[in-house]
């Protein structure tokens, strides 16, 4: 079974390469910090979708998913 | 009714853009202006605030003509020092200040300033560009507390801004004085500067008024950074107009809800950006049919809007207006039109660019300068009254840009043309469509980048044998992909990881290329030239494999 941190793990392995960004730790803010723009938040929603399995729809459109990899990993674990 | 009745009376237009601003001060200064987030300043206000800055420049040192860079967020305070900047017979050029320091100091050095207008945020990144900077000038801080303690460096605080009386200064202005320059993507690597006019963006701000019949009822969108030039319409055509300007928060932009929600909330009646947004709410399906009740009109310029986006906006939104603009930053704003009366049967149809704004002419020519047939693909040139005098300081690439046609003027041509290195097509109903590019220049995400300015950043990486970039399509809605083909030197570890990590101390995000291929040596072409079609046609089937 996969938990929160194997998500943790794969998000901090592929975003790097996926979205050409370096991401310090799972807990960096990585909308202040300004680390994802408009652009890698819809590449990472599409990427989402094809790793997990998890449509982000517009009702589910919410930056506090996205802010930090561990709320990504949260987020994907509950949705799927 | 009553909108058309407003437009028809509405007095004529003030020849210098800030005396819009003084002229709705004197008529309703308890209206408001801008809105930002929970902020907002009333025409009253921003004259008063305006004049202080105006006169903070002057104290400073500021002469008629002088350049002050902004090194401020799109905020109250920015579209303030704009105000004050203009008022004091002074150019601005706004600084993207998500650029790298060396970039920054490249357009720095270029339109050596007499003061830059700083919020505190902005200082540190100024800081580290100051060593690159060969001149002196003043810092304007106009929030926060902690003036910058730098050598060489004179400051003001936002308190003696503030102290300033806030009666108007008399400074003698005239129409053909510039009033901004912007910096645009230039293929040696080195950004070109634009200087334009007052009477340049009036003409265009009176025509698009005119067309669009924008009224004090107007609730503008104000989404584009100020360094880019659709910004000077989203403050001018507001207070041209008397109207209200509504600033597109940082964060609503992030996400496509978020902008739909700023349209809604705000109640926006006239949204203007460029097509990645509208295509980024289509994307993902975030207005609902008959949403936005207040919105009336969606303009959009700076790249071409995909067809289906537009499609599934207009049967949406079946009470607004849709229109295509088109023109370069060197010929102001825009320079023609295209209102789309239904939505285009196939997802194959183009949208024209239409026809030229009041003042303003679109020519077909072929090489000799002279004009093509109907139907036949030509290079486009632009004439008239939004064309720039010339590049800041670049004679040589101003005479490559705007030329003038001589002898045989039988064809009715303009003293001067603007060369767009647009290739285009006039069709039997006299509307222009744009078809491509005639050299390296591609549009991403609305923002103009020469290839060229990429690979002058790749050749100064040592590690690199050699590299090219290549633009491709993409199926998202960021318009193309930045590709980049490279080798280094045998097995050395360098990667797309280092190479970007470099590229960042020169180039803007929006620059760095996506796509990444590692090659022994780059393909070649018979003439021994790097086969860009052949790097083409391998990453566009990697971009569609990927989407």
């Amino acid at each position: 079974m996969t938990t929160a941190q194997d998500i943790i793990d794969q998000l901090l392995n592929v975003l790097p390469e996926e979205l050409n960004v370096s991401i310090p730790s799972a807990e960096t803010d990585l909308l202040s910090e300004e680390i994802l723009d408009s652009v890698a938040l819809v590449n990472l929603m599409f990427l989402i979708e094809r790793h997990w399995g998890v449509k982000v729809t517009p009702e589910k459109m919410d930056l506090e998913h996205f802010r930090t990899v561990r709320s990504m990993a949260a987020f994907i674990e509950t949705e799927s | 009714m009553s909108t058309l009745i407003q437009a028809l009376i509405t007095p004529p237009m003030a020849p210098l853009l800030h005396e819009s601003i003084t002229r709705q001060a004197e008529n309703r200064p308890e209206a408001v202006a801008v809105v930002d987030g929970y902020v907002r300043i009333t025409y009253g206000e921003l004259e008063q605030r305006s004049n202080r800055m105006a006169r903070a420049l002057v104290n400073a040192g500021c002469d008629k003509g002088n350049r002050v860079c902004i090194a401020i967020p799109k905020s109250i305070d920015a579209i303030v020092a704009v105000a004050g900047v203009l008022k004091a017979g002074c150019i601005y050029t706004p600084l993207d200040m998500s650029s790298p320091p060396a970039r920054l100091a490249r357009i720095v050095k270029a339109c050596e300033p007499s003061v830059v207008l700083a919020s505190e945020s902005a200082l540190k990144t100024l800081h580290s560009a100051l060593d690159l900077f060969d001149r002196e000038f003043v810092i304007g801080l106009v929030d926060g507390e902690a003036l910058p303690d730098w050598s060489g460096v004179g400051s003001f605080s936002a308190g003696e801004i503030e102290a300033q009386p806030d009666s108007a200064l008399e400074v003698s202005s005239r129409p053909e004085d510039v009033a901004y320059i912007l910096f645009t993507s230039g293929s040696t690597g080195q950004p070109k500067g634009v200087p334009i006019s007052h009477d340049n963006v009036e003409a265009f701000v009176a025509w698009a008024n005119r067309y669009f019949a924008v009224s004090t009822e107007d609730r503008l969108s104000g989404h584009t950074a100020l360094h880019f030039d659709l910004s000077v319409y989203d403050l001018f055509g507001t207070f041209y107009a008397g109207a209200e300007l509504h600033l597109v928060p940082a964060t609503a932009s992030l996400l496509p809800t978020g902008i739909a929600d700023f349209i809604r909330d705000s109640r926006i009646t006239q949204w203007f950006s460029v097509p990645s947004v509208l295509n980024f709410m289509f994307k993902f399906g975030v207005v609902e049919r008959g949403d936005f009740p207040d919105l009336k009109r969606v303009l959009w310029c700076g790249e071409v809007l995909p067809t289906p986006a537009l499609v599934y906006l207009m049967q949406q939104l079946p009470h607004v207006q849709f229109t295509n603009l088109y023109g370069p930053t060197e010929t102001t704003i825009a320079s023609s039109y295209f209102t789309v009366p239904e939505a285009p049967a196939s997802a194959n149809d183009d949208v024209p660019i239409g026809l030229a704004c009041d003042g303003e002419s679109l020519h077909l020519l072929d090489e000799s300068l002279q004009p093509v047939d109907a139907g036949v693909t030509a290079d486009l040139y632009i004439g008239g009254i939004g064309l720039s005098r010339g590049y800041w300081r670049d004679e040589e690439r101003t005479a490559e840009a705007f030329i003038t046609p001589l002898g045989d003027s039988g064809h009715g041509l303009p003293e001067r043309l603007y060369r767009t290195g647009d290739l285009a097509f006039m069709d039997a109903e006299g509307l222009t469509h744009f078809v491509g590019r005639t050299d390296a220049q591609i549009k991403s995400r609305g923002y103009r980048i020469e290839l060229g300015e990429i690979e002058a950043a790749l050749a100064g990486i040592d590690e690199l044998v050699e590299s090219a970039t290549v633009a491709v399509a993409s199926d998202g809605f960021e318009g193309k992909v930045i590709c980049c083909a490279y080798a280094t030197q045998a097995q050395n570890g360098f990667g797309p990881q280092e190479i970007t990590a470099r590229l960042r101390d020169q180039l803007p995000e929006y620059m760095i290329p996506a796509r990444w291929e590692s090659y022994d040596a780059l393909p070649r072409n018979p003439a021994g030239k790097i086969d860009r079609v052949a790097l083409r046609e391998r990453f566009e089937s990697q971009v569609q494999s990927s989407s």
